[in-house]
């Protein structure tokens, strides 16, 4: 038993190596990345933090596909993100990642049940499992009652739960959530973040979560903090509880030493 | 910085935003006073006469148009701005100073957009005067004139638009709070809800209209015809856009397994509400369409229609009825004289006038005219053959005949055959049966009475109890451009021989129906535009409401293809709707038309058609492709 989860966690989903990102011309030069080296596993529950402009949203986008880097190689699921042409990365981006946006993204004509569905009927998955894999999602979110509901019509907690369901739904390798909670109350927050913690541990989901809230940064298994483009240092949450893990996260802030604004 | 200035530099820095409504304002004015500028154009004025209705009507017309477009463009491009206005309200400026400032702005904008628009224009309407002669069949040199009274008119008619629409500027500030000009463009819309009732009694008002249209002959009062035809066919487009076609989307929402697949989704459902706030555009474009369908159709079948039946009313060049050999060898003299007129047929027909009638065995016994114009069968096919026309006309027996007759109607008029010609000769009196009726017409001139072929023989029988006219019909080549030549044979044939040319309608026809078609095809091309205009900057404001939403969807994997397909549909429908619902609408029209017109009007209105859809279609490849590039651009 132990073996077999050994096997599984073994897994790298992500992989990235030397990655540089270098913005302007000439004279006019700013790196916002200087070689960064990470690895995530099957079924982890990885956080990034860091001050503002330390290049969480630089990395974030690299890693989905939306910006090239300019040097270094990105590998998800075993595939070279960086060489890979356009027109694959739509798919591949429809097949194998999830995102979830801080201000949801959700498209305000379409019910919550058909922006949940959306990523299934764009891979023209049948429209009976279509109907099954929403309603184990929704149950799971909790959102089940809220499905013929319009996006104006929900919480923002709730739109921010069809959200994950959403990136979720067709079962990606890998979901980016960037500041999820930036925009949520702490009860809506809370609520969100144990629904990512549920999916993570029951259905071995491997999420990246950025996010500048500590709060929000206890729920990872494993935080990596970033400044001025360069990983500053790592934390394993390991057997403490979460929230000694969340003081433990306070310290590190501490020390990197961004504004106070930028802890909660 | 006064507030004036700081008006001066809005328009100059964010030129670009302002340039689709300055371009709307130009070209508005541009149409109204080029046609201005040809209605005072003294050429056109010997020409036409100063009091010709058609050019008041128009510019009439015109004037209405331009207040729509002006109104419609300034709506949009307010829309576009309130965000600024309030942001300026927000940096403590008083609204009163917003609100002259934006008073100045659209003032300013006007005036240079009708200076802009009179010079252009004034150079463009020579060549306006030159395309209204060459249609009018004029080869006249045309001068370029400056011409104070269609300026000063046009002048007249814009300022007062753009006053009222400073007006409008000035007031928005206190029209509207603060907080709901931030929100411009950020409305959220409710799921449209479709009345069934509604849907159901637009579409029984458009069965009405058609039906009514289609059986005109219920309707005694033309005036109430056109009119209630009109007005149930408006609230029929509006109420179908408004309803019905809500139902036929939420229906392709039903059918899972389809709405369920690809991009679909996205497309139908954004279509759904697209609808329902651009119900009133679409109408509005459907009846737009229709109108300007009509009246091309119209304009063109008038023409279509004169130019054949001109051909056919006058099957010869030159005709004149006389018994004078010597007059037709003077006649082919003259003729040769002119290199580019070649004599192609030259036919002498001896028409034998005897009295007689019509007799309808089953009815009434005695029809009007009491004269035939008899003609033999062997003579009848020469004729034929000079004409051009393949067919041979037999008669079998000695007492049957074959009656010509151009204007006779199918629609109305019951068939000649079977009925009884009797003619009366020195108190004879003789009968003949009907076998058969034509309809093309024989001389240039109109006959007073039916042309008759009967059998040879008869013929040389009554030859000599019976009055000659000997008509010569002449044929030339060109015979459009023939004016010396016409000026020449009128001179030389007497009075008595009655010369009848072709030259003389045609020339008549064609400046009288020059001006219908420059005036026509100019509307219409006005019309389109418009039309073309609202749909494409309805699009584009949407387009730049969008653009979060496909920002959101290239996030989750919809490629950019995908994305521009979709778009593509989409796109298509509501362009597609309004023109199929208008073409619908101006089909009936014209068939209505065509019925009262006792004519096959097939060709002109394919043609008219064909050609709306095809500049319509390339409004639709613009609208797509600039849509697209809002929405999909990196």
């Amino acid at each position: 038993m132990i073996k077999s989860l050994e096997v599984l966690a073994m897994k790298t989903i992500l992989q990235i190596k030397n990655v540089q990102k270098v913005y302007g011309q000439r004279s006019n030069i700013f790196t916002a990345l200087h070689g960064i080296n990470m690895e995530i596993q099957e079924g982890e529950l990885v956080g990034i933090m860091g001050p503002s402009g330390a290049g969480k949203t630089t990395l974030l986008n690299i890693i989905s596909t939306i910006d090239k880097p300019t040097t270094g190689t990105i590998t998800v699921d075993g595939d070279n993100i960086v060489i890979m042409p356009e027109n694959q990365l739509s798919a591949f981006r429809r097949d194998k990642l999830g995102f979830i946006f801080q201000d949801y993204n959700l498209l305000d004509t379409l019910t919550l049940k058909e922006n949940i569905i959306l990523p299934l009927t764009l891979a023209e998955v049948n429209y009976q499992e279509i109907e099954r894999r929403v309603k184990e999602i929704a149950r799971m979110l909790t959102i089940t009652d809220l499905l013929d509901k319009f996006p104006y019509q929900v919480s923002g907690g709730q739109k921010q739960r069809a959200a994950a369901a959403r990136a979720m739904i067709n079962k990606p390798k890998l979901v980016l959530a960037d500041e999820p909670t930036g925009n949520l109350d702490s009860k809506s927050a809370t609520e969100l973040l144990n629904c990512l913690r549920l999916l993570n541990e029951s259905h071995h989901v491997t999420i990246l979560l950025v996010t500048h809230d500590a709060f929000a940064a206890s729920y990872c298994q494993r935080i990596l903090f970033i400044k001025d483009g360069e990983i500053f240092s790592e934390l394993v949450k390991g057997r403490v509880s979460r929230k000694d893990f969340f003081h433990k996260i306070l310290d590190v802030l501490a020390v990197l030493g961004g504004d106070q604004n930028d802890l909660i | 910085m006064t507030l004036f200035n700081l008006a001066l530099k809005n328009i100059k820095r964010s030129f670009h935003s302002y340039f689709i409504y300055f371009t709307a304002m130009v070209v508005s004015i541009m149409i109204y006073f080029t046609f201005n500028s040809l209605r005072y154009n003294p050429q056109v004025l010997s020409l036409v006469k100063p009091t010709n209705i058609m050019f008041s009507a128009s510019s009439f017309i015109v004037a209405i148009f331009s207040v729509i477009f002006i109104w419609y463009s300034n709506s949009f491009f307010t829309r576009k701005r309130k965000k600024e206005i309030g942001l300026y309200s927000i940096f403590g400026i008083k609204k009163k100073q917003i609100g002259r400032m934006l008073f100045y702005e659209n003032a300013f904008m006007g005036l240079l957009a009708l200076v802009t628009g009179i010079i252009v224009a004034s150079l463009l309407s020579k060549l306006f005067v030159m395309i209204l002669f060459r249609l009018m069949g004029y080869t006249d040199y045309v001068n370029f004139v400056i011409l104070p009274k269609a300026i000063i008119h046009t002048s007249i008619v814009f300022v007062v638009i753009f006053i009222v629409t400073s007006i409008r500027g000035y007031s928005i500030i206190y029209r509207f709070k603060l907080i709901e000009l931030f929100k411009a463009e950020k409305i959220h819309e409710k799921e449209p809800k479709a009345s069934i009732i509604v849907a159901i009694i637009s579409i029984l008002l458009l069965a009405c209209a058609y039906h009514i249209a289609l059986e005109f002959k219920f309707m005694p009062n033309l005036f109430l015809y056109v009119f209630s035809t009109i007005i149930l066919v408006i609230l029929g487009s509006f109420g179908f856009f408004g309803s019905s076609i809500l139902f036929f989307i939420k229906l392709a929402k039903k059918h899972k397994k389809r709405y369920y697949q690809g991009i679909n989704m996205i497309g139908i459902s954004q279509l759904f509400y697209r609808i329902k706030s651009h119900a009133r555009t679409l109408a509005m474009i459907a009846v737009l369409s229709a109108t300007t369908l009509t009246a091309l159709g119209f304009a063109f079948s008038l023409t279509y229609d004169l130019a054949a039946k001109i051909d056919q009313r006058n099957p010869y060049s030159y005709e004149y009825i006389s018994l004078d050999q010597n007059l037709t060898a003077k006649i082919k003299k003259i003729i040769e004289k002119y290199p580019e007129h070649q004599l192609t047929t030259a036919v002498q027909i001896d028409f034998l006038r005897i009295k007689g009638e019509l007799i309808d065995t089953n009815t009434s016994p005695h029809l009007p005219g009491n004269q035939f114009y008899l003609i033999s069968q062997s003579k009848i096919n020469g004729v034929f053959q000079a004409l051009g026309i393949t067919e041979q006309l037999t008669i079998e027996q000695p007492d049957q005949v074959i009656i010509f007759n151009e204007f006779f109607n199918n629609q109305y008029d019951k068939s000649y055959r079977g009925m009884i010609a009797r003619i009366k000769y020195n108190n004879h009196r003789e009968s003949f049966k009907v076998v058969n009726h034509r309809m093309e017409k024989l001389t240039n001139h109109n006959l007073p009475g039916f042309a008759m072929v009967v059998a040879d023989d008869v013929y040389q029988r009554l030859y000599s109890f019976s009055e000659i006219r000997r008509f010569h019909g002449h044929n030339i080549t060109n015979q459009k451009n023939s004016t010396a030549l016409t000026e020449e044979l009128q001179t030389v044939i007497p009075k008595d021989a009655s010369l009848r040319s072709y030259y003389l309608p045609y020339r008549n026809a064609t400046e009288k129906y020059g001006l219908t078609i420059f005036i026509g095809s100019f509307l219409g091309l006005v019309f389109l535009v418009a039309t073309g205009s609202i749909i494409y900057f309805k699009q584009l404001t949407e387009a730049n409401a969008e653009k979060e939403r496909y920002q959101t969807l290239r996030k989750i994997g919809v490629s950019k293809n995908e994305i521009k397909d979709s778009i593509a549909k989409q796109i298509l429908i509501i362009f597609a709707l309004p023109l199929a619902l208008g073409i619908i609408h101006s089909l009936v029209a014209l068939t209505a038309l065509s019925k009262i017109m006792n004519a096959n009007l097939i060709v002109p209105i394919t043609a008219t058609i064909g050609i709306y859809t095809l500049i319509y279609l390339l409004y639709y490849f613009l609208t797509v492709n600039s849509y697209n590039k809002i929405v999909n651009s990196n």
